[in-house]
């Protein structure tokens, strides 16, 4: 001690010549600061120490005080400069605090052993956790603690004799069980029982990285019915600035096989002397833009399977036929051919963005809004904005915490920024009207994506001021709202929506949820119903009409649920039969 | 967003049927959860072939583990806002009863979170 105090006042000397008397008195704040803090660290181990009442307990920290309190002299004398380390010592009462918790567990007469292996491997710790902590400030703080533990617990095991104890405990066990799995279940409780906080943490998250391994974390909604398959579609890396590698096939509907024809097809007949009137694909408008969404995509797959597969237009109104009707995965093949033939169309681009989001693929949802900038005819001669952040990594720690919460990793944060930014300038860029609104729609898509809802929410009305009666702007509008907590807010805009377009089943399906979540369990369940009539296939909604109906309380109607009986629902709820 | 019964309902959702019985392979066992302030109570039986979700206390308080939180902290964990370990770190989550089945509990989470609705785009 009498060596840090010499070092320490010959620096000290240098740094009063510098600084005058403010320097001193902060520097006897600062160790009063750290003396009191002591003070309440030894009353709360004392504390713990009755708890247990194991007498021996207050020498093992005492002694730790004594170094850490020696080493607590030297520290304070540069307190003024080094802001944190008030921080730092409560830091390491938190540690120390839960290891003597954690010692609670062991049996007295192990504890002196106990004490001795303590004070050998606390002062190495000591100088560990010190640099630890410096490194990685605030989320490796539990994790390392947690693993000191661990690391220390297996260490005290080896070398006490309770070791005995729980191999005598495993073997009991191996007698009694056969199945392997069990044995694991029971040698896990019995480990958890002596220490529960630490092992039940490392177990979670090992679970939960088994689970995201195993079970695909995405929100897959069109493929409801092989929910726990892995189905992962191979990665789909856009290669090149346009091209987009498409790997799934499209499978067309049965009836498409020859829908439209003008002679009818006899067996006999062979495909290509079919005759096919050229406006297959038109009369797909027409009915599209009717709402009719079945004879819709009928037309256009004939149109893809039987004049032309080369449609690049064709599959792009395929695509849109199926977001329409909620099946966003179809709508994701569909308009991934579309850009193998027509590669640099906004629409499509900006289509699949939002198809992306919404089944929570946010990559790619970011790398190809990244093309549609990129490709935009008005955005041309923009430069392109590289990615500064990309190149010296990131020190945004905060942004880091933030993305692995919400699903996202750090890199497509990082990616989702600089999009953010490509967007704002193209605003500056070309100041006019119609194409502002592209950016805004763009920019309302990205906010859901970083769930700045308040921005997004911004975005879509400013937009909605150049293009009023763009019905999917409404819904981009209501569905915003609605995942921001402001169902309320939501209902108008999708009523506005279908207003525009009567037949829109994913505005129903929307407002349906809404509904559910502002507890209108039975309007809710009306409008799963009017979704069902207009798009029969989409079996996701029988669930979540399930789930209103649980909710209702209406039992007695759920068999009619669970069996798809729609014509049954007829008397109980009032929806148009399309 | 969505509300406490709606996310137990969808909880039954995801435990019935197939979802279900992957689920049994993890995690065979009962699980009551209380909602505080109102003291609500769901029970999660997974121990039988057919895996149901129902109101109140199904197993006389003698599940295989009991789960206690409020329901803001319920909402924040079916949201992704917080993750069950940090609840549990914190103290906002209680568990008693095998803790084996309380390191699954994210398991059911997830799958629960798959079958609540969520608006789109």
């Amino acid at each position: 001690m009498a060596d840090c105090s010499a070092t320490g006042t010959a620096i000290d000397r240098v740094f009063h010549s510098a600084v005058s008397g403010l320097a001193q008195q902060s520097d006897n704040g600062a160790s009063r600061h750290a003396m009191k803090a002591l003070g309440s660290f030894v009353g709360n181990t004392a504390a713990t120490a009755d708890i247990m009442g194991a007498g021996v307990m207050p020498s093992g920290p005492m002694e730790t005080l004594r170094t850490g309190g020696g080493m607590m002299p030297m520290s304070t004398q540069f307190a003024p400069a080094n802001i944190s380390h008030p921080a730092d010592l409560h830091m390491r009462n938190q540690r120390m605090n839960h290891q003597s918790a954690h010692l609670m567990h062991m049996p007295p007469q192990q504890m002196h052993q106990h004490m001795m292996n303590q004070q050998m491997m606390q002062s190495q710790m000591m100088m560990q956790s010190q640099m630890q902590y410096q490194m990685q400030m605030q989320q490796m703080q539990m994790a390392a603690m947690v693993e000191h533990q661990m690391a220390q617990q297996r260490l005290s095991a080896k070398q006490s004799v309770q070791d005995d104890q729980v191999l005598d405990e495993t073997v009991l066990e191996d007698d009694v069980v056969t199945v392997d799995e069990e044995v694991d279940q029971l040698r896990h409780e019995g480990i958890t029982d002596h220490a529960s906080i630490e092992r039940l943490a490392q177990a979670w998250r090992d679970a939960e990285a088994e689970y995201a391994a195993e079970f695909d974390d995405e929100y897959d909604v069109s493929n409801m019915g092989g929910l726990y398959d892995n189905v992962n579609e191979p990665s789909q890396s856009i290669a090149g600035r346009a091209r987009l590698n498409v790997d799934t096939e499209y499978e067309f509907s049965p009836q498409s096989q020859t829908y439209g024809c003008t002679i009818t097809p006899f067996t006999d007949i062979a495909p290509q002397e079919l005759n096919y009137p050229d406006n297959l694909y038109e009369r797909g408008l027409e009915h599209f833009n009717a709402g009719e969404i079945a004879p819709a995509i009928l037309c256009f797959e004939s149109t893809l399977r039987n004049i032309d597969p080369e449609h690049a237009d064709a599959w792009r109104m395929l695509g849109k036929c199926h977001t329409e009707n909620d099946a966003d995965q179809k709508a994701i093949t569909c308009w991934l051919k579309s850009l193998e033939k027509d590669p640099y169309s906004s629409e499509t681009l900006l289509a699949l963005v939002v198809a992306y989001v919404n089944e929570l693929d946010w990559e790619k949802a970011v790398e190809t809004l990244k093309l549609w900038v990129g490709n935009h005819p008005l955005y041309a001669g923009m430069d392109n904005l590289k990615s500064k952040d990309d190149l010296y990594g990131s020190s945004d720690i905060d942004g880091e915490l933030e993305g692995d919460i919400r699903g996202l990793n750090h890199s497509t944060m990082v990616k989702m920024r600089d999009v953010e930014r490509l967007l704002l300038s193209a605003l500056d860029y070309n100041k006019d009207d119609d194409a502002a609104a592209d950016v805004y729609e763009a920019l309302g898509v990205v906010y859901n994506v970083s769930r700045d809802y308040d921005a997004a929410v911004d975005s879509f009305k400013r937009a909605l001021l150049v293009r009023p009666n763009d019905y999917q702007l409404r819904n981009k509008l209501g569905a915003t709202l609605a995942n921001s907590n402001r169902s309320e807010e939501a209902l108008p805009e999708y009523h506005a929506a279908l207003k525009l377009k009567p037949k829109y089943t994913r505005g129903w399906l929307n407002m349906a949820i809404s509904h559910s979540n502002l507890r209108n369990y039975s309007q809710a369940a009306r409008c799963y119903l009017q979704t069902l009539s207009l798009n029969p296939e989409a079996k996701h909604v029988w669930s979540y009409l399930r789930i209103a109906l649980t909710c209702d309380e209406k039992w007695d109607l759920l068999p009619l649920a669970a069996s798809q009986n729609l014509n049954a629902f007829h008397e109980h709820f009032d929806f148009v039969e399309y | 967003m969505s509300s406490i019964p709606e996310v137990f309902a969808a909880m039954g959702e995801a435990v019935a049927g197939d979802g279900g019985k992957a689920l049994q392979r993890k995690f065979k066992g009962t699980v009551t959860f209380t909602i505080t302030p109102e003291n609500k109570t769901y029970s999660l039986d997974l121990s039988s072939p057919t895996s149901t979700v129902s109101e109140g206390d199904a197993f006389d308080s003698k599940a295989d583990l009991a789960v206690t939180c409020s329901e803001e902290i319920m909402m924040k964990m079916i949201n992704k806002e917080i993750q069950p370990q940090q609840a549990f770190m914190k103290g906002m989550l209680k568990i008693k009863g095998k803790m084996a089945l309380a390191m699954k509990l994210t398991n059911v989470l997830a799958a629960t979170r798959k079958k609540l609705p969520k608006a789109k785009l």
